[in-house]
């Protein structure tokens, strides 16, 4: 073994002279300057101290067993009690404020846009169906599927039948007036 | 070969995982030096150290069932720390702070002002090479004299090849050796 590899065996086992290979150890007992090398780094392991002397000042292993205790109790699933829940009371009732709102004003929305009365919306829409025959003639309101199913029907079937209607309900006079005044070329 | 200490530490380790929570407290009280100081030497910061230790025991226990024994629960323990350590000096690097201790001034111990003393002066002459050296030669550094870890296990949870674990930890020694001579150790 040449000095170069000595060296580099020497500062790969710093501190480790246990596992120092033979023939490092049998180079050293050859060599003055390697082994001047081993002796100063056995002295500079030796200045290094160890874990216990970077403990934090004033720091007890006690109080760090406890403090990691506290933190661990701390993830730990509390039981749940009355006076617990009651904390959380005022944002349930503002949750359910907010959500009752909203339902009301979503559902007005719905059924104004279609005429602000449910009576009028289903008659507009188609008086012979079976929609009618679902609609309640007592009821000031409809509920949304029942209105889901008008809106069906007319956008369907029933809008070409309330067209027809409207066409068949003119009178002579007016049909005549229609076809003499009415500007198709114009309106397109 | 197993030695008595690793044996009991074993034992605790199984009755951990079993939900034994005096059992980890006992972990905590055997490991807990290496781990604090650790952080230490890495972060020169004594609160942070604490901290960083602190949420390494808790990362364990609540990971503790992903723990199979394929490694030494030391090892495993020290990567742990080692991740929480460098995301924080990364987190730190990123902001403008300044709170490395030398700063702050020690406490002083009345009980023996001498020791007291060199044990200052040691602990800041370590803390300032190991603060010299770049990240990755810092941690296997540790990792190895102060942990006593194989390169094979820093190999193994730095990602790194042993090959250069080995290159990291001889130039650290090359760099000390270069440190101890200007501050006279020898």
């Amino acid at each position: 073994m040449n000095c170069s590899d000595c060296r580099d065996g020497l500062l790969l086992h710093f501190n480790q002279a246990e596992t120092l290979p033979a023939e490092i150890l049998h180079h050293l007992q050859s060599c003055g300057e390697c082994r001047h090398l081993y002796e100063q780094l056995e002295v500079i392991g030796g200045r290094l101290g160890d874990n216990a002397d970077f403990m934090p000042d004033g720091l007890t292993e006690d109080e760090f067993v406890a403090a990691v205790e506290r933190r661990i109790d701390r993830l730990e699933p509390s039981r749940v009690t009355w006076i617990g829940w009651r904390r959380y009371l005022p944002v349930a009732a503002a949750i359910l404020l907010v959500l009752g709102i909203t339902l009301v004003g979503y559902r007005q929305v719905r059924i104004g846009y279609n005429g602000g009365n449910a009576k009028e919306t289903a008659e507009v829409y188609d008086q012979g169906s079976l929609l009618w025959a679902l609609y309640d003639t007592e009821a000031e309101e409809i509920d949304d599927d029942v209105f889901d199913l008008i809106l069906s029907d007319f956008v369907t079937k029933g809008y070409f039948e309330a067209g027809e209607l409207l066409l068949d309900d003119l009178t002579e006079e007016e049909l005549q007036y229609l076809e003499e005044n009415l500007d198709v070329r114009g309106i397109l | 070969m197993v030695t008595p200490i690793d044996k009991a530490l074993d034992e605790l380790v199984t009755k951990a995982k079993a939900g034994d929570k005096a059992a980890f407290s006992e972990i905590v009280r055997k490991l807990m030096k290496p781990v604090v100081a650790l952080s230490y030497r890495m972060t020169r910061e004594q609160e942070s150290a604490v901290d960083l230790a602190q949420e390494t025991f808790l990362s364990a226990w609540q990971n503790l069932k992903s723990f199979r024994g394929d490694s030494r629960f030391e090892s495993w323990l020290f990567a742990i720390v080692t991740n929480k350590t460098l995301n924080h000096l990364r987190s730190r690097a990123s902001q403008p702070t300044d709170r490395i201790d030398e700063h702050l001034p020690d406490p002083v111990d009345a009980s023996d002002p001498e020791r007291d003393l060199v044990q200052k002066q040691l602990r800041e002459d370590v803390l300032e090479f190991m603060a010299s050296l770049p990240e990755q030669q810092r941690l296997v550094f540790d990792l190895r004299f102060y942990q006593q870890m194989k390169f094979e296990e820093i190999a193994e949870f730095t990602g790194k090849a042993p090959g250069t674990v080995k290159t990291h930890y001889r130039e650290a020694v090359r760099k000390l050796r270069a440190f101890a001579t200007g501050k006279g150790w020898h």
